[in-house]
């Protein structure tokens, strides 16, 4: 059962650790937390409360938090942007390969004016296509208040990068 | 005329894409961590904690002074302090008269 668990989650997860991570090393590290976690509390999961996706987040919110709060981060620590190299193997299919690091790219560029909570907001409502109800138990706000929060970030990516996005 | 502006949600749902193998290897470690026995940098701290204070209260107690009251005076004869006890409900002012007592007020 946990290794389905794994096989279904691990981009999701990934990506929310990635998008609060600097470099994918960390994220990297953040993700293994995450399922060990994930692995030891499986069994106190109770469908009755929650649905699956939204305990698995439950779980990587806190580990998330223990993990910057171990690592001396701070919540809204500014989103430097590490570059890691991009290689382009000839078997696998460059021109997708350039064209996904391209867009990491100009993502990572949009959340570096974020903060920690617009970004795990932005994540788990466009990434994860999660409702706003969900993403208010994940986050432990009221629903109003995540549509206010999502309504600020993308105005502020708006603000920022106008000439190049759109809503 | 055609738009060439990209949504800000195409954006953000595109997301990452891990690197390297990272799915295999993220997995490797995590049966790793599994599998090796836990050493909990938290709970060894907190256990080091109360050891140190346990061991710091055994050591006061052992070398610290007893408190005998305002009306104790220190004997330089005896090398002790008399309280107020050994000489009556008066305390050691009686002493005074002995010049073998200080009296502390």
């Amino acid at each position: 059962m946990t290794d389905e668990l794994y096989e279904n989650f691990f981009l999701r997860i990934y990506n929310y650790a990635r998008y609060r991570c600097q470099s994918e090393q960390e994220a990297e590290d953040l993700t293994s937390c995450i399922f060990e976690k994930l692995y030891k509390k499986f069994n106190t999961y109770n469908p009755n409360k929650a649905s699956l996706e939204v305990w698995v987040f439950v779980i990587a919110r806190s580990v998330t938090v223990d993990f910057f709060r171990w690592k001396k981060f701070r919540a809204l620590f500014p989103f430097t942007t590490v570059q890691e190299e991009t290689l382009v193997s000839r078997q696998d299919n460059p021109a997708e390969k350039l064209e996904q690091a391209a867009a990491e790219k100009q993502l990572q560029e949009v959340l570096q004016i974020l903060s920690a909570q617009e970004r795990e907001i932005l994540n788990l409502h466009y990434y994860q296509h999660l409702k706003q109800a969900e993403i208010a138990t994940i986050m432990n706000l009221t629903q109003s208040n995540v549509g206010v929060i999502l309504h600020r970030a993308v105005k502020k990516i708006k603000t920022k990068f106008g000439n190049v996005y759109e809503e | 005329m055609k738009n060439n502006k990209n949504t800000i949600s195409a954006l953000l749902s595109r997301g990452f894409e891990p690197k390297n193998n990272a799915k295999v290897r993220i997995k490797t470690v995590l049966e790793q961590k599994i599998a090796a026995p836990k050493f909990n940098l938290r709970t060894a701290l907190v256990l080091g904690s109360i050891l140190l204070f346990v061991g710091l209260g055994i050591y006061t107690k052992n070398t610290e002074t007893e408190y005998l009251g305002p009306n104790a005076a220190y004997s330089i004869v005896d090398n002790n302090y008399l309280t107020a006890q050994n000489f009556g409900e008066s305390g050691p002012r009686g002493l005074e008269t002995n010049p073998n007592y200080i009296h502390f007020r």
